[in-house]
């Protein structure tokens, strides 16, 4: 690792809307250097990698790559002056070959009277495959062909043929989070690459959720949180505890999560399951959910919690085990029975499925709660406007009035929107899925304070966190899900909550 | 991000909301000025009576486009009902009145079955019903008209009555009208056509009855046609196999120029009466002032061009009938 700057950017500030992505901050890469790069959901880091690949503008602020000032305007220029990605959800096209996709978009190279050569192209493949190493990868396999980890290596090597093209400065190269689908050998591969790079005095910049591998192979460790770059450490100073207080800060969480207002459960139960199982993503659950209790579920995407979470709202009908309501046994076809039950739901993608964005804030206010509003059959506009009204006070919805679209508002709002429909609808079991997700910070706080004013009126709340931090402070209890399963219930009473170590060991 | 550019601004959007009915009343201006015997009594008596099926058929319609769907076998049911209705008069008097309608409530919980059960996608489904009625017209009427014969034209006289120069059916469908026009505002059925319309996924997750709204919504649009068949066929006394054909596309016409969008969710009843009245009057206007049928109809093609291109919401991108 030399001394000699590759890549700084200084003061980046981005805004979306009222949310406040990017404050201010400065970060640099090293030549021969490996940045890891940390942070929760939010904190800033997508958006960081946005603007460095010159898929967004920053609001201000400078940036500089190999000594010259950097500002793309598109992920083409970013490419051209050194700087490639390499996406999470890869960017191949599986249909084509290794070699059509290393030199997507370059094929004029390779034309002669428009048509291309593809003997050249498997060639001029073969050769940087082989600067890399990748003796094996065939050039003229199609990517359908290849499994799923090895395309990650064709995907790096695009990356790299780009960005080091007309370049005689280094290169960069932005990895995020490229683990998540790999097995132990393969990310062994991978950071192998990665050290090659790192030799060729190229920088890479590393983002992942898991610190080990973080721990593993970063020189520098760089923690972003809520839009700032609050800390770098080397690798010999950090430790998974140090990095995950800076990522969380472990000062407000008890104040954050309002753990003080945290209501015991009443003994009533709600909902009860006995060996629920959805045919092919998860069986064996059984938990009780009581009046003003919550019950927080966590797994990585994939372990079966937002299955569980689909059938509990109604959307998917289990087929084994048993779910009981209020001590009633039921299955329900589709979310309207579920309501009918009193149970509604916060669905993940509120632009998806849970708003209605050409509809007014009072009419997406109402749907849940139709029935209460009518009276022989006709809708009182006197008590819908009272209704609204009453919500978007009681939420600090920040609107023009009860008659704006719901598609004009700023997430938080649109997501208060979405909590006051699932409220006044009179459910007594509520189930929220990622309910801060897409929302800033003030929002959630008051979002959490509603969830405990909920519980307090006897409630009940199945969640699922955003974050395994979320997770932890608000709930009364925890089911970690893993590969279908619950592999364990955690107790969290305000006085004494489980510890994510705890809970990641049992998750992963 | 907010882009505020004239057209966002508030008198353009109210202009929006009415410009149908601000350019019938241009309309009417026109013709009346073109040939002022367009307004005496008698012709409008006459327009009146021909927009009720019209007028009939649209209320279906509407109800179909706010939930984002489509139905082809309008036509095909008014002509099988039509025909239903004339044939059975002869046997059961009064009670072919009630077979027509029944047979139109079956042959829309058809089409509703095959759209929300099988999932068939309703133009798919109704293409595909459009057929089966439509033979079953011929079927019933063996492939030509059937007369009501003189001995049974007390059921239909009813269609003469006027009261000064209301006709009765226009009458009943106004009050059809009104009634269904508070059905979409003030119930929880109405309210649900708009969010499934707007967002289908969501609706569904908000514990509305998607399902259940969906196929009320197709028996609507089979009762209604049933009803335009019976008009048709008081009208011209007898039952003829192909007489609905040419509505299906005039009444989807009326409504998306009246201003409800084929994606669905917005719109309704007040903007589709614009849309009836306007297609009305091209229809009349321009027999009145003698032009050329044939032109009439590329005019009519083009003017609906322009009115949908001038409404589209060009944000939605699912504008293919689902």
């Amino acid at each position: 690792m030399s001394d000699m700057e590759l890549f700084t950017c200084d003061n980046i500030n981005k805004r979306y809307d009222s949310t406040r992505a990017l404050q201010d901050v400065s970060f640099s890469v090293k030549q021969g250097e490996i940045v890891g790069l940390v942070g929760e959901n939010g904190a800033g880091k997508s958006t960081l990698m946005k603007i460095m690949q010159g898929v967004e503008k920053a609001d201000t602020g400078t940036m500089i790559i190999n000594g010259k000032p950097y500002l793309p305007q598109n992920p083409k220029v970013a490419n051209i002056l050194g700087v490639g990605m390499v996406f999470q959800e890869q960017s191949l096209i599986t249909n084509l070959t290794v070699a059509q996709n290393i030199f997507f978009g370059d094929e004029n190279k390779f034309k002669t009277a428009g048509i291309i050569n593809s003997r050249k192209m498997n060639q001029e493949a073969r050769k940087v495959l082989d600067k890399l190493g990748l003796v094996d990868m065939i050039a003229n396999k199609r990517i359908s062909d290849i499994q799923f980890s090895r395309r990650q290596m064709v995907e790096i090597t695009k990356v790299l043929c780009r960005a080091s093209q007309d370049n005689e400065g280094k290169s960069l190269i932005l990895l995020d989070e490229p683990t998540s689908v790999l097995n132990a050998d393969e990310i062994e591969v991978l950071f192998e690459e990665m050290r090659k790079l790192k030799k060729e005095g190229n920088g890479v910049v590393f983002i992942s959720h898991r610190l080990d591998e973080i721990m593993e192979i970063s020189d520098k460790i760089v923690v972003f949180k809520d839009g700032k770059c609050v800390s770098e450490l080397t690798r010999e100073e950090a430790t998974e505890k140090i990095i995950y207080e800076k990522m969380i800060g472990k000062n407000s969480a008890d104040e954050f999560y309002r753990i003080d207002k945290q209501t015991v459960p009443q003994d009533s139960v709600l909902i009860e399951t006995d060996k629920l199982g959805l045919f092919g993503y998860f069986k064996g659950v059984s938990f009780t959910l009581r009046k003003g209790e919550v019950v927080g579920l966590y797994g990585v995407v994939g372990s079966g919690k937002e299955n569980l979470s689909s059938v509990l709202a109604g959307n998917e009908k289990y087929t084994t085990g048993m779910l009981k309501v209020s001590g009633k046994v039921v299955k329900f076809s589709s979310p309207y029975r579920a309501l009918k039950a009193r149970i509604s739901c916060i669905p993940t993608e509120r632009r998806v499925e849970g708003q209605v964005g050409i509809a007014t804030i009072r009419e997406n206010i109402s749907y849940s709660s139709m029935d209460n509003l009518c009276s022989n059959g006709f809708i009182s506009s006197k008590k819908e406007k009272e209704l609204s009204n009453r919500w978007i006070k009681g939420l600090n919805i920040k609107c023009v009035g009860a008659e704006q679209l719901v598609e004009n508002l700023s997430g938080g709002n649109a997501q208060k929107v979405v909590f006051a429909r699932v409220l006044s609808s009179n459910a007594d079991v509520i189930i929220l899925n990622h309910p801060t997700r897409g929302v800033d910070v003030g929002a959630k706080e008051e979002i959490y304070e509603i969830i405990r004013e909920a519980t307090a009126r006897g409630i009940g709340i199945i969640l699922l966190g955003d974050t395994l931090d979320e997770c932890i402070g608000l709930s009364n209890k925890i089911l970690v899900m893993k590969d279908g399963i619950v592999t364990k219930i955690f107790d969290a009473p305000p006085d004494n909550k489980p510890n994510q170590i705890d809970i990641i060991q049992v998750m992963m | 991000m907010q882009i505020n550019t004239i057209k966002d601004g508030k008198v353009f959007n109210l202009l929006k909301e009415y410009v149908s009915f601000i350019v019938a009343a241009a309309l009417l201006a026109i013709i009346t000025y073109i040939n002022p015997r367009f307004m005496s009594p008698g012709n409008i008596s006459n327009i009146l009576s021909n927009m009720s099926a019209l007028l009939l058929l649209s209320i279906g319609v509407t109800f179909i486009l706010l939930i984002g769907s489509i139905d082809l076998s309008i036509g095909a049911m008014s002509s099988c009902a039509c025909v239903i209705f004339a044939v059975t008069l002869s046997h059961i008097g009064w009670l072919g009145l009630v077979s027509a309608l029944l047979f139109g409530a079956t042959a829309g919980l058809f089409s509703g079955l095959l759209y929300v059960k099988l999932k068939i996608p309703s133009f798919i489904a109704t293409f595909g019903t459009m057929s089966i009625w439509q033979s079953l017209a011929l079927i019933i009427s063996n492939g030509s008209p059937q007369q009501i014969g003189k001995d049974l034209w007390i059921y239909t006289q009813w269609f003469k009555i006027k009261l000064g120069i209301l006709p009765l059916p226009f009458l009943l469908t106004i009050i059809i009208f009104i009634i269904l026009l508070v059905v979409e505002k003030k119930t929880k059925f109405g309210r649900s056509m708009y969010a499934i319309g707007g967002n289908e996924s969501a609706a569904r997750m908000a514990g509305l009855n998607v399902d259940g709204t969906k196929i009320m919504v197709f028996v609507l649009m089979g009762l209604f046609s049933a009803a335009a068949g019976i008009l048709f066929a008081c009208n011209l006394k007898s039952g003829i196999p192909t007489v609905g054909a040419p509505f299906t596309l005039t009444a989807i016409a009326a409504v998306a120029l009246g201003g409800t969008p084929l994606s669905g969710g917005k719109g309704g009843l007040m903007k589709t009466l614009a849309g009836v009245i306007l297609v009305i009057l091209m229809q009349n206007g321009m027999n009145v002032i003698g032009v050329d049928v044939f032109w009439q109809k590329i005019t009519f093609g083009l003017i609906i061009l322009v009115a949908l291109g001038i409404t589209t919401d060009r944000k939605r991108r699912n504008l293919v009938v689902k």
